[in-house]
């Protein structure tokens, strides 16, 4: 069936069904509340294609990712799709902060998460460990994109990684870890510090 | 040894970002990372950044002060059954000897008294405020008080942010007064009131704590009701006990566990009933846990919902809803006094809006 004739078909169903699918139609996922249109479920339910949206990376790389799925979980890519800003026939979301290697992982992220929502936490929480075992800039540059395109799930989960390796650790190891060169204390502060609490370096 | 690899490497992390990290973390290893630059110190000394920190913790940050022994430690509840519960030891502040009393305690803070002495004193930074209040000692008022009919009481005013300490005495004609000391405006203010009901006034000349929660203070008189003072009106009401309680028990003493308001009640049986008001306000949440355990004594009501306290014959349990014992420990038999509180990183306010840090 075409694509128009499905559409007719589903105009003509939706009265009766607009009420029933309006429970469905909320999604939670990934902390952004979002109402898909009716006729896109139908649509997904029978299989036709999904509506994709483009993403540039800063590399100037395109990557064709499920609508849906970055409207769940990213607030700056629904809040663009949800003010019309995005035109899907032409554009393309150009991310200059984002490298083709991270904008990659972020979405296989969000694509990972809406496809397996239903999951049990334990498989999920195993899936996200091995998702962050990435090498040492790769942490860094995860955050900054997801903190860009605000996925509140993904920054929760890099926060709580972070926490947890730098909890309990002592002074020099945090600013190893952080990068610090210079720690602002005057020469006489450091010292004053360092005879104070010896066992915190 | 396994490095931990670093999280940046490019440019340092946006402050916003350190700060959504800093925030996640405990009290105790904020106090140390204040070493980590100037930066983090400065983050970590904020009064904002202290309060969303405390706003976002505040309900997985009890620890237990235990008092004892001329000592103060500070215990994790979570760890009360480990072999090693990972006491810290804390030095009382201004030398207050081993007959001071734990008379509050409200975001962090603890009011410590010992006449003519009250310290409002915060044992996760050491921050601490000596009040006085000489001005209550017999010789120095015309009319005589009764210094057995004192009643503190610590808490905060959220619509003032504003911490009160709080003494209701009486003197010899029965006349009863609200003596009140605001940090921000730090003097003593003295305002003659009357308990919601005549009865009250005999039980409350025993001296017991008051136990803050919900922006009140509560104390246990031996009526019908609960005493109440609301730290925003700056008004007494009560809380009537649960009516299934009945009137037949030989004692009822309040507690405040875990930020629950409890019921200690034993009666004739040899079981003693714990009443967890569940829902704070709400008459019908009043809920009975029963121990089976003559003059069992609560310490903790954890978030699985089970009750932790001494047998009276000696060491710690821990019982569920349905009063099946959980777990036990024997080696808990000394004399101590335990007050439960949480962590924090607030400082007081003062009336020139910089935080009081006395040493």
């Amino acid at each position: 069936m075409e694509l128009l004739c499905i559409r007719q078909w589903i105009s003509g169903l939706l009265p009766t069904v607009k009420k029933w699918l309006s429970a469905w139609c909320i999604k939670p996922v990934g902390g952004a509340l979002v109402r898909q249109e009716p006729e896109y479920i139908l649509l997904a339910l029978m299989g036709s294609p999904l509506k994709k949206i483009m993403l540039c990376s800063s590399e100037k790389e395109i990557f064709s990712v499920e609508e849906q799925v970055m409207v769940q979980h990213s607030v700056i890519i629904n809040n663009m799709i949800e003010d019309g800003s995005y035109n899907h026939e032409e554009s393309k979301i150009p991310l200059d902060c984002v490298d083709s290697k991270t904008l990659k992982k972020v979405i296989d992220y969000c694509t990972h998460h809406t496809h397996h929502h239903n999951d049990n936490q334990e498989d999920l929480e195993a899936w996200d460990a091995q998702f962050l075992n990435v090498d040492s800039n790769g942490l860094y540059d995860l955050l900054m994109a997801a903190n860009y395109l605000e996925i509140r799930n993904l920054l929760d989960l890099i926060y709580g990684t972070i926490k947890n390796m730098i909890k309990g650790k002592k002074i020099d190891e945090i600013r190893r870890i952080f990068n610090i060169k210079d720690h602002g204390f005057t020469p006489e502060e450091e010292e004053q510090n360092r005879k104070e609490y010896p066992h915190f370096y | 040894m396994e490095m931990t690899k670093r999280i940046n490497y490019k440019n340092d992390l946006p402050n916003e970002l350190i700060m959504e990290i800093l925030t996640r973390l405990p009290v105790k290893s904020l106090m140390r990372f204040k070493c980590v630059s100037k930066l983090w110190f400065a983050i970590i000394s904020n009064d904002s950044f202290a309060k969303s920190h405390f706003e976002r913790s505040a309900s997985s940050s009890h620890r237990i002060l235990c008092h004892g022994d001329g000592e103060l430690r500070s215990i994790d509840p979570d760890l009360l059954f480990h072999k090693d519960p990972h006491t810290t030891k804390l030095s009382i502040p201004y030398s207050l000897s081993a007959y001071v009393r734990i008379q509050g305690s409200c975001r962090g803070f603890i009011m410590l008294q010992e006449f003519p002495d009250l310290v409002i004193w915060n044992p996760s930074t050491g921050v601490n405020k000596r009040i006085s209040y000489d001005h209550l000692s017999p010789g120095n008022l015309e009319s005589g008080i009764i210094l057995d009919s004192f009643m503190f009481g610590f808490g905060y005013d959220a619509r003032r942010d504003d911490y009160l300490a709080i003494i209701v005495w009486c003197d010899v004609n029965g006349r009863r007064f609200l003596e009140y000391f605001s940090v921000r405006i730090n003097k003593w203010e003295r305002v003659e009131i009357a308990l919601p009901r005549p009865s009250m006034d005999a039980a409350a000349s025993l001296s017991s704590p008051g136990y803050y929660l919900n922006g009140a203070i509560h104390w246990d008189t031996s009526s019908d009701s609960i005493l109440v003072f609301d730290m925003i009106e700056r008004e007494f009401f009560e809380i009537p006990l649960p009516e299934p309680l009945g009137k037949e028990f030989m004692s009822c003493c309040l507690e405040l566990l875990g930020g629950f308001l409890c019921l200690s009640v034993w009666r004739e049986s040899k079981k003693t009933e714990i009443w967890v008001m569940k829902e704070y306000g709400v008459a019908s949440s009043w809920t009975v846990y029963r121990i089976p355990k003559s003059n069992f004594d609560p310490l903790y009501f954890t978030k699985s919902d089970e009750i932790i306290g001494f047998p009276s014959l000696g060491g710690l349990a821990k019982y569920d809803e349905k009063g099946e014992l959980r777990e036990c420990m024997e080696n808990w038999n000394y004399e101590y006094h335990f007050w439960m509180y949480l962590e924090s990183l607030l400082s007081l306010p003062s009336s020139s809006g910089i935080a009081w840090k006395e040493e």
